[in-house]
């Protein structure tokens, strides 16, 4: 049905998804599986760019609380990035931003991970 | 057959032998009656009665039973009275004839009585000769076969009919004297053997019906040539008799004996070249039946277990073997039928098995299982083939099964497979060696592959019906959660309110509600759980507990959403959350004070003004308590007459056409303001209507909610 994308690489240690297509209860799984394989190797300082992100909906949206808490735990971070204005109002709507940092771009985000460190 | 049909027949039988005897008893007397007339009459009178003779019995006859046996039986016994009567006469009472004028003349009365009873009962034994032989030549008939039995029947008629016509000929001689009447009865000769060269339904008969049929035809043959014989020699009593009656039942009852004779005597040959195959004829017949017995099982798919005994025990039928068993992989079972397959315990790891043996016990079994299951775990490839061991003792794909002195010679697997997929797999094994022919293999292998399309009816059907209880159980959760909705709205005179939730699926994760908090102030809420479905209706009915017990004893919106936070971040996943609007109405000032817990904004209609309200809070669940209560802001609405106030869920805005394009807020604001305000029922349907319009699909994608509060003033 809906199609729904990841594109991972690194850059500086810090891991990067891109997100493609529509996010939601049928795709979520896929992009839990994604946060699961990074954790697992220990990669905490992930950046999501959601340029290529068409549609989000709430249960997108809980992928993201699901392992933040974990992430930060081990000193890392998940930032957001480059959000269409339609995405970011569904993340603004619930209140995201005040729990997420999120980013214009994705330099921007890696920026602020380097700063940090 | 009526009662008053067989009665009619019956009587005029008898009224044909009477006339008969008083017939012949009266030229006796007289000597000569001598016109030509009276000939005619006898004739007609013969005619007349054993075609009576012939249509009961064939109106006796029970139709549709093609019992071949039986109608072999019944000539072998009509050959036999005959052929001993005429033999006993033609000792006991010779010359009982003289010869007059080229006619048979009986020399006493009593010889006239003897000989007409003689020759009337072999014209009805040669009635019963046809009828039965034609019973039998239409077993398993064909298209020629009717016109085959037309063509003889014709040639009869016409024998008959000349030599009626032809009238008395001489006494001596078979033929009448006529021409023609040779060519005719060539011509029956030739539809006899037509009709004796076609016998099918011996092919069919068992091996032991068949040794019935040969000693049956054998006797049959003789008695008939026999009789044959004995009808056409003019010195024979029985032709002596027949000719006194009529020339023409003489020819008759020639014609009837020999098509009897010629046709046992083929049926005789036939059986015996048909003997040596009897064997396989009866084997595949077993196997047929045994096919049929499977597509009968497969109609009974509801349980495993019957179904995988029935199909073991078929398949060893099949082949003759001293014991079967099934295996079926548990890996690739569907979940929920694991729990009841096999019997015994399973030998090889993530199998079940049901076998059928009489000539091993259960142990004995598993370890045949257990040995031969080696073979294919141990080797891969072969694992959708066919396996054949034809001598156990010496084979090396089986050496556990050595020196363990179970009877197994020779051992048959088939894979049986459904699509790609091996699910199981069918064993056979005997005693001897070499015991599996080709035709063994051949119908084992046909026979493994119904087993599988059996199995995986059978699991197809299961989890049908597992997804029938489920949609049932939806069903009921659906009436349920409909429940935890508010059957009644509060009403009033300075308000007018109107809600309505509408599922996307059986239950959904929508909810709002209405609590009565003095007798001033009404809660109003509207929330959405994330996710879909099941999860989110179980959290949904929680939302309502907490909300339901929270607003009993606070109401500030505030404090109202921060405890439900703390309660839902306490017990709710963490990938899952709640966006709720809490908004608390004070009728008597007309204020609406109200909360946003990361939800939709609230839409306040004003005069021909709209505006969408969103006071900053974040979503219940979300977080442990101090973001949560930095951020959530009170906002405050002091309402005029004719103010409308919304709450919806994201079902609403977010309802999709298939574009792609969202309802959205301005198109919710727009269709508040043109429709009629002065009912919040009809407002409701106007806007939902307006929202069907638009999507033009009349499936939900989302839960959706609505919830229209008009207020009219004091």
């Amino acid at each position: 049905m809906s199609e729904f994308t990841i594109d991972a690489h690194e850059h500086d240690q810090i891991r990067v998804l891109s997100l493609k297509g529509y996010l939601d209860a049928h795709t979520a799984p896929q992009l839990e599986s994604s946060f699961q394989r990074e954790l697992e190797s220990g990669r905490y300082k992930l950046i999501v760019n959601f340029r290529d992100l068409d549609y989000i909906s709430s249960a997108g949206l809980g992928v993201f609380m699901q392992f933040i808490e974990e992430v930060r735990k081990h000193d890392g971070d998940i930032k957001l990035a480059n959000m269409s204005k339609r995405v970011y109002n569904v993340f603004d709507l619930l209140g995201f931003p005040v729990l997420f940092e999120i980013f214009e771009d994705e330099k921007e985000a890696l920026l602020s991970f380097q700063n940090k460190s | 057959m009526t009662r008053i049909s067989k009665t009619a027949l019956l009587a005029g039988t008898g009224f044909g032998f009477g006339f008969l005897i008083l017939f012949h008893v009266i030229l006796k007397a007289y000597g000569k009656l001598d016109f030509w007339g009276l000939d005619l009459i006898r004739f007609v009178v013969i005619l007349l009665t054993f075609s009576g003779i012939a249509a009961a019995s064939w109106l006796n006859e029970q139709r549709g039973e093609d019992n071949p046996l039986r109608h072999l039986g019944i000539l072998i016994a009509v050959g036999f009275v005959i052929l001993v009567l005429s033999g006993l006469l033609s000792s006991s009472s010779s010359g009982s004839f003289y010869l007059e004028d080229g006619k048979w003349i009986p020399t006493t009365y009593g010889s006239l009585f003897i000989s007409i009873i003689l020759a009337f009962l072999a014209g009805t034994a040669a009635v019963l000769a046809c009828i039965r032989i034609v019973f039998l030549v239409f077993i398993k008939r064909n298209r020629k076969t009717q016109r085959n039995v037309i063509f003889f029947v014709s040639t009869l008629g016409a024998n008959l009919v000349m030599a009626g016509i032809v009238g008395s000929p001489s006494e001596d001689v078979f033929f009448v004297v006529s021409p023609f009447s040779e060519i005719l009865f060539a011509a029956s000769v030739i539809a006899i053997m037509i009709i004796a060269s076609r016998m099918p339904w011996i092919a069919y008969l068992t091996k032991q019906e068949k040794l019935q049929g040969l000693l049956l035809s054998f006797f049959g043959s003789i008695f008939f040539t026999l009789n044959t014989i004995f009808s056409m020699e003019s010195t024979n009593q029985l032709a002596q008799s027949l000719t006194y009656l009529h020339p023409a039942l003489r020819l008759f009852v020639a014609i009837s004996f020999l098509l009897a004779a010629v046709y046992l005597t083929v049926c005789f040959a036939s059986t015996l070249f048909h003997l040596p195959t009897a064997e396989a004829f009866d084997r595949k017949k077993a196997e047929l039946s045994t096919m049929h017995n499977l597509s009968k099982l497969v109609k009974n798919v509801f349980n495993q277990d019957e179904l995988l005994t029935t199909a073991a025990s078929l398949s060893r039928q099949i082949c003759e073997a001293d014991g079967a068993w099934i295996e079926i992989d548990a890996r690739v079972a569907r979940p929920g039928n694991a729990e009841t397959i096999g019997q015994g315990h399973a030998a090889p790891r993530n199998t079940t098995w049901t076998a059928i043996s009489d000539s091993m016990n259960k142990d004995d079994m598993q370890r045949v299982v257990a040995a031969l299951s080696r073979v294919y775990t141990m080797d891969p490839s072969p694992q959708n083939k066919p396996l054949v061991i034809q001598n156990a003792a010496r084979d090396k794909r089986i050496t556990a099964l050595q020196g363990s002195k179970l009877p197994v010679g020779s051992i048959t697997a088939f894979p049986l497979q459904t699509h790609d997929k091996v699910i199981g797999r069918l064993y056979a094994f005997k005693r001897m060696n070499y015991g599996f022919d080709r035709d063994n293999l051949n119908s084992l292998s046909a026979f493994a592959d119904q087993v599988a399309i059996a199995v995986e009816n059978h699991w197809l059907i299961t989890a049908l019906m597992e997804g029938q209880r489920l949609e049932q159980e939806l069903l009921v959760a659906r009436q349920m959660q409909q429940k935890l909705l508010p059957a009644t709205l509060p009403s009033s005179p300075v308000f007018d309110m109107a809600a309505r939730s509408i599922p996307a699926h059986e239950v959904g994760g929508d909810y709002y509600d209405v609590v009565r908090i003095d007798d001033d102030r009404i809660g109003i809420t509207v929330g959405d759980v994330s996710g879909k479905s099941v999860s989110a209706a179980l959290y949904m009915a929680e939302t309502k507990g907490i909300f339901q017990s929270l607003t009993k004893f606070l109401s500030d919106p505030r404090h109202v959403l921060q405890r439900m936070n703390e309660a839902l971040y306490g017990t709710i996943e963490r990938n899952s959350f709640v966006s709720l609007l809490y908004a608390v109405l004070d009728t008597r000032r007309g204020v609406v004070e109200f909360a946003r817990a990361g939800h939709c904004p609230l839409l306040w209609i004003h005069g021909r003004e709209w505006q969408f309200l969103r006071p900053d809070g974040i979503g219940l669940g979300l977080d442990g308590g101090a973001i949560f209560e930095e951020t959530l802001a009170v906002e405050t609405v002091k309402l005029q007459p004719g103010d409308i106030i919304i709450m919806y869920t994201d079902g609403v805005s977010e309802a999709r056409n298939s574009d792609g394009e969202e309802f959205g807020y301005t198109r919710l604001a727009e269709a508040a303001l043109d429709l009629q305000r002065d009912s919040a029922e009809f407002l409701l349907d106007g806007i939902l209507e307006r929202i069907h319009d638009f999507t033009r699909s009349d499936v939900i994608e989302d839960d959706l909610t609505l919830l229209i509060l008009i207020w009219k003033g004091n």
